[in-house]
């Protein structure tokens, strides 16, 4: 990935960001997404991205296709087949909720990867400390939940336990024994990591906050540049795709030219 | 002062187990303690004694005195690490003792400089390979200036070049910081040379010695090869100092020479054969593998960490599809799979149920059990565990139980992952005994291990992974080509620190 220097931000300013651009992308029109959907396009494509959506191509194909078959409110008929009326207004919800899904999609995965899970927990972190931990030994013990679950499947892969003639019960059955199995020899193992949270100190009373993130002008600068870009964007007119259009783009306004991570 | 000293400690579990007796010892500040033992016999129990947030529950008597603050670390891995970020994790405990904030920034950095972390602080620590989190959490511990760390058998997991790194950080750490260690393990070759004090458990007694007190005449199992070989040969033991060990050097290869190891006979026909693979992820991991395995034979796989051992294994298994080559199974050959955790294996509460539920899976009556236990006698034992639950078991058994599953499913070929990892010295020997004879019953294996003691012992081939492409080596042949001489491998084989070899190298050529 590209450098940018939003990562170099406080965290909240990131955050900030990031609620914004969600709260834009879920108040435009279909015109604004388009613009939306560009900028953060382009922004993925820098950082090579873009096949994070690829997935989601068939899901919003969909969505642009079912649409005007099952929608059919609107004035302007662009024309009719069976008696049933294709309205411009119900392709336009098409649009709409293709471009919807992947926005948010984009948005998600380019700009998360800009607030990292870190980040994310050291702002949560100040107002729910017990929370956030929990949160942060969720995240990492799916990592080791999922591997260990593998393991289990493939042992009784091997096993024969899967029989692919099995009726559909028999499979379920199967599949509750596997899972009863790997989640008694996980929560046997969470004994251990429990050990682990106490010998480290965990239950201790003082404990000390570490300032990892200080807040500075660059951080102000950002937080009123957003907001003076924020406000205009919700003005009923073509003008606003323009604000849009550069709030969007601020990620890659930031990228530093010539690093690599 | 003593940093820590233990007197008359006695303990007794709530169900009437007494582990621990009269276990008594004295440690000065920046000195180093091994402690050595079979699986059960109390190190842990012992450990944890001394470190009162996770002391085990249960009747006590002694004393413990412990000057100054103490850091436990696991014998697993991922039990050390909690946060994904590394930084997270090297100053959690830090901050949980109430530290003052900039004593812990600076000392976090001071940490990894000296450690040498600044390349891992940037990932996630789940890209971290065992001995990189062993090696994040000791650190994390130092960052506390703990006055006295124990460590739970903390290299039981790691190949032989992550236990080299780690073992170099700790003893950087007790030489340059001046930490007092206790340290648990059962793989004590290494370690041997380098600590003060040694405790060995013989017939539930806990026994103490300085290493300047040791004589010829002791005798315990963990006890490197080379001092028992010293003892044999009736030969004045001196000190575990490596530069005297290596005066007897020759002695020891004598008397190597008069043992050889037992070679087996196996037959021609082959059971795998495998031309041409290439796989691939992102980057190229597998070239161009193609080897062979006989009926009967114990072949090894061996490489480096991250070589594509355990992909070549889900190839065989079919998890995974290769790009392009050819597996080619023997008629009527069915492969069974042991995975690094053999508890994983265990579906049920208990064996007898668990071995009745794969029967049934696979159509199979009830009685093949007794059938297959009649066959292989080496399993007669096995029935007095049928009613455990495979948790309750030690890992040589759990080992030896699911590879009995397999036996029952008529599996012809056997794959094992890393199956000595979490098994002491004498387990290991069993391991190795049961699969030497299961092979001459006409089972095959293929199995990945770092051990050299374990393949030298075991393997009639080794099959070396190397860029992407298999050599294929003579058990012995393996040997004096890593060592390049014989006497090289065959002290490696007998597990003597590599710094006497090295060192003998150097003096011979």
């Amino acid at each position: 990935m590209k450098s940018s220097r939003m990562e170099k931000l406080h965290p909240a300013c990131v955050l900030i960001y990031f609620i914004e651009a969600l709260v834009l992308c879920f108040s435009a029109e279909w015109q604004g997404l388009c613009v939306i959907f560009g900028a953060i396009f382009l922004f993925s494509v820098i950082n090579h991205k873009a096949r994070s959506i690829l997935w989601a191509l068939p899901l919003a194909a969909f969505m642009f296709i079912l649409n005007p078959i099952f929608y059919h409110s609107g004035v302007t008929v662009l024309f009719s087949v069976k008696g049933i009326n294709f309205t411009l207004e119900a392709i336009e919800n098409g649009i709409y909720s293709a471009l919807l899904i992947l926005c948010t999609i984009l948005i998600f995965t380019c700009l998360g990867a800009i607030l990292s899970e870190e980040k994310f927990l050291y702002v949560f972190g100040r107002f729910f400390p017990k929370l956030s931990l929990m949160i942060s030994m969720i995240f990492r013990h799916f990592d080791i939940l999922s591997r260990a679950y593998t393991q289990t499947k493939e042992m009784a892969q091997m096993n024969g336990c899967y029989d692919k003639n099995d009726s559909l019960l028999g499979k379920l059955k199967t599949a509750a024994v596997v899972f009863e199995a790997f989640t008694g020899t996980a929560l046997e193992s969470s004994i251990e990591t429990a050990y682990a949270l106490e010998a480290k100190g965990y239950y201790s009373k003082n404990k000390t906050v570490i300032k990892k993130y200080r807040f500075g002008v660059w951080d102000a600068i950002f937080i009123i540049v957003i907001s003076v870009i924020f406000a205009p964007c919700f003005i009923k007119s073509m003008l606003s795709l323009i604000p849009l259009g550069l709030f969007f783009l601020i990620p890659v306004l930031l990228i530093e030219r010539g690093k690599k991570r | 002062m003593n940093a820590v000293s233990v007197k008359d400690f006695c303990f007794t579990y709530p169900d009437g187990n007494e582990i621990l007796k009269n276990v008594s010892f004295e440690l000065k500040k920046g000195e180093m303690l091994l402690i050595s033992g079979e699986n059960g016999c109390g190190k842990t129990t012992l450990l944890r004694s001394l470190k009162k947030e996770i002391a085990p529950k249960g009747k006590k008597s002694g004393e413990i005195t412990i000057n100054g603050e103490s850091a436990y670390m696991f014998q697993e891995s991922d039990k050390n690490i909690i946060f994904r970020s590394p930084y997270e994790d090297l100053i959690f405990y830090a901050c949980n003792l109430g530290i003052p904030a900039d004593i812990i920034e600076a000392k976090a950095k001071e940490v990894i400089g000296l450690f040498s972390l600044s390349h891992l602080m940037r990932r996630s620590t789940d890209t971290f390979s065992g001995g990189e989190k062993q090696i994040l959490a000791l650190a994390s511990l130092l960052v506390t200036e703990p006055d006295l760390i124990i460590l739970d058998e903390p290299l039981s997991q790691l190949d032989e070049e992550s236990k080299k790194l780690f073992l170099e950080k700790l003893l950087f750490a007790k030489e340059s910081l001046g930490t007092t260690i206790i340290i648990a393990e059962h793989n004590t070759d290494k370690l041997l040379e380098s600590c003060d004090s040694f405790m060995y458990f013989e017939n539930g007694k806990a026994i103490t010695v300085r290493s300047t007190e040791i004589k010829a005449g002791f005798n315990a199992p963990n006890l490197p090869e080379y001092i028992k070989l010293e003892n044999k040969l009736s030969l004045p033991f001196r000190s575990f100092k490596t530069s005297e060990a290596t005066e007897n050097i020759n002695s020891i290869k004598n008397s190597l020479i008069l043992k050889p190891r037992e070679t087996r006979k196996i037959g021609e026909e082959k059971i795998l054969e495998i031309s041409s693979l290439k796989f691939s992820y992102d980057e190229e991991l597998l070239r161009d593998i193609s080897f062979s395995v006989k009926k009967g034979e114990i072949a090894f796989l061996t490489g480096k960490n991250g070589a594509g051992k355990s992909t070549l294994f889900k190839l065989m298994c079919s998890f995974l599809k290769a790009q392009s080559g050819e597996i080619k199974l023997a008629e009527n050959t069915k492969v069974g799979y042991l995975a690094q955790n053999p508890i994983y294996s265990f579906l049920k509460d208990s064996l007898e149920e668990d071995y009745k539920f794969i029967l049934k899976k696979n159509g199979i009556s009830e009685e093949k059990i007794a059938e297959t236990a009649e066959k292989y006698p080496v399993y007669t034992s096995l029935k007095k565990l049928f009613k455990a639950n495979p948790l309750d078991l030690s890992g040589g058994e759990r080992a030896k139980a699911a590879m009995f599953k397999m036996l029952l499913l008529d599996k012809s070929l056997i794959l094992l992952d890393e199956p000595e990892k979490h098994l002491d010295k004498k387990s290991t020997q069993a391991l190795s005994k049961l699969i030497r004879s299961l092979a001459d019953k006409g089972v095959s294996f293929l199995i990945i291990s770092h051990t050299p003691d374990f393949i030298y012992k075991t393997a009639d081939s080794v099959k070396l992974l190397k860029y992407g492409e298999i050599e294929e080596y003579e058990t012995e042949n393996y040997f004096n080509k890593i060592g390049e001489t014989s006497l090289y491998s065959s002290l490696k084989a007998c597990n003597i620190p590599l710094k006497t070899a090295e060192q003998t190298e150097v003096e011979h050529g």
